[in-house]
């Protein structure tokens, strides 16, 4: 379990890299990968400062529905803006299409790479947005 | 009431009554407006009724019928809001249970919630919903082929809403644009259809369907 500031280090760590992928926007599903890793662990920071939840590994209770995701969700709803809560959960969305370029329903496939399905400003929006959204909200 | 419905109109074109959207709305309303049931206290002062009963009583049934007419305006009125938001699946499904005395169940209500909210949205063409590790999911398709934030934040406020409104329920959200061929058909059999917008834009309900 990370303490505040390595929650904190890890998510300019990841922001960072979003920003030097964000140069050429080559990999967009990457950056959007990124970008959402980087924004798990600003959620993990906040949820450190707060004694009710602390860790999202130690709080959690055993078959939560929805597991880690489930848990972070109902801690973003209950506790956080409706700001965080929507750029949480746009870029939780939308980093699952990227990362498994499926729709877990039907098991069916995404028929064009995901470089297709986003474009540019999209995936700059992600982080300008988004990301800053998440970051300047939590107080970090 | 009975009279008043036996009147339909027989020339008129046969629509499937569960695709009137508005007109079920409206019907129910018709029949509990103050219009009826003037209508129905004009009647029994008429000849008819008087010939059974004495002047005092139907004043007396009609002072019970106005006490009557208050209390179900009072609450229709604080259910305004829900009520007209409901699709006709959704409606009529409320209707049934109510004319049954039944309660919905939480799962129905939230349903409707969800129905009534996205609807709403232009581009939502379905909602399915299933149980996924232990929380009630709901699996919106929509018309985009391309990603669209403009759509994603109104999603994501319509979900936001929701999951205020149910606290206590965990639910999840998963929002599929046109990836997929058919946007109306998920053969998954456990997934259920609650809602799709037909071609026309006439919504079918999720009564066909529901297991609630």
């Amino acid at each position: 379990m990370a303490s505040l500031q390595a929650h904190l280090r890890q998510a300019r760590h990841n922001e960072s890299l979003a920003r030097q992928l964000l140069a050429s926007l080559e990999y967009k599903d990457w950056i959007i990968t990124v970008i959402f890793y980087a924004t798990i662990h600003y959620v993990e920071a906040a949820f450190f400062q707060n004694p009710e939840i602390v860790h999202t590994e130690t709080s959690i209770t055993p078959n939560y529905p929805g597991g880690y995701y489930g848990y972070r969700s109902d801690m973003i709803l209950q506790y956080h803006s409706p700001e965080v809560y929507q750029s949480y959960h746009k870029l939780y969305q939308q980093s699952r299409i990227a990362r498994y370029l499926c729709f877990p329903v039907e098991r069916r496939f995404l028929e064009e790479p995901v470089q297709e399905y986003f474009n540019d400003d999209d995936v700059e929006g992600f982080f300008q947005k988004e990301l800053a959204t998440i970051r300047q909200s939590l107080d970090f | 009431m009975c009279a008043l419905a036996s009147t339909s109109n027989v020339t008129e074109f046969y629509t499937p009554w569960r695709l009137k959207r508005k007109d079920v709305e409206n019907t129910i309303f018709k029949i509990f407006s103050k219009a009826s049931l003037d209508a129905f206290r004009e009647v029994t002062t008429g000849k008819e009724v008087t010939q059974y009963l004495r002047a005092e009583k139907v004043s007396q049934c009609s002072k019970a019928i106005d006490l009557l007419d208050r209390q179900l305006m009072t609450t229709l009125e604080a259910m305004w809001e829900e009520v007209s938001s409901l699709n006709s699946g959704a409606l009529i499904r409320w209707v049934d249970l109510s004319t049954k005395g039944e309660e919905e169940s939480s799962e129905f209500r939230i349903e409707r919630k969800i129905i009534g909210t996205f609807e709403g949205i232009g581009q939502v063409f379905s909602i399915y919903t299933d149980e996924y590790l232990q929380r009630k999911r709901f699996l919106i398709l929509t018309t985009n082929e391309k990603y669209d934030d403009e759509l994603m934040d109104r999603l994501l406020v319509a979900e936001r809403d929701v999951r205020l409104q149910f606290k206590d329920v965990p639910l999840s959200f998963e929002y599929i644009p046109r990836l997929i061929e058919s946007l109306d058909q998920i053969f998954n059999p456990n997934v259920r259809l609650i809602w799709s917008r037909n071609l026309d834009g006439v919504s079918t309900g999720s009564f066909t369907t529901s297991t609630t």
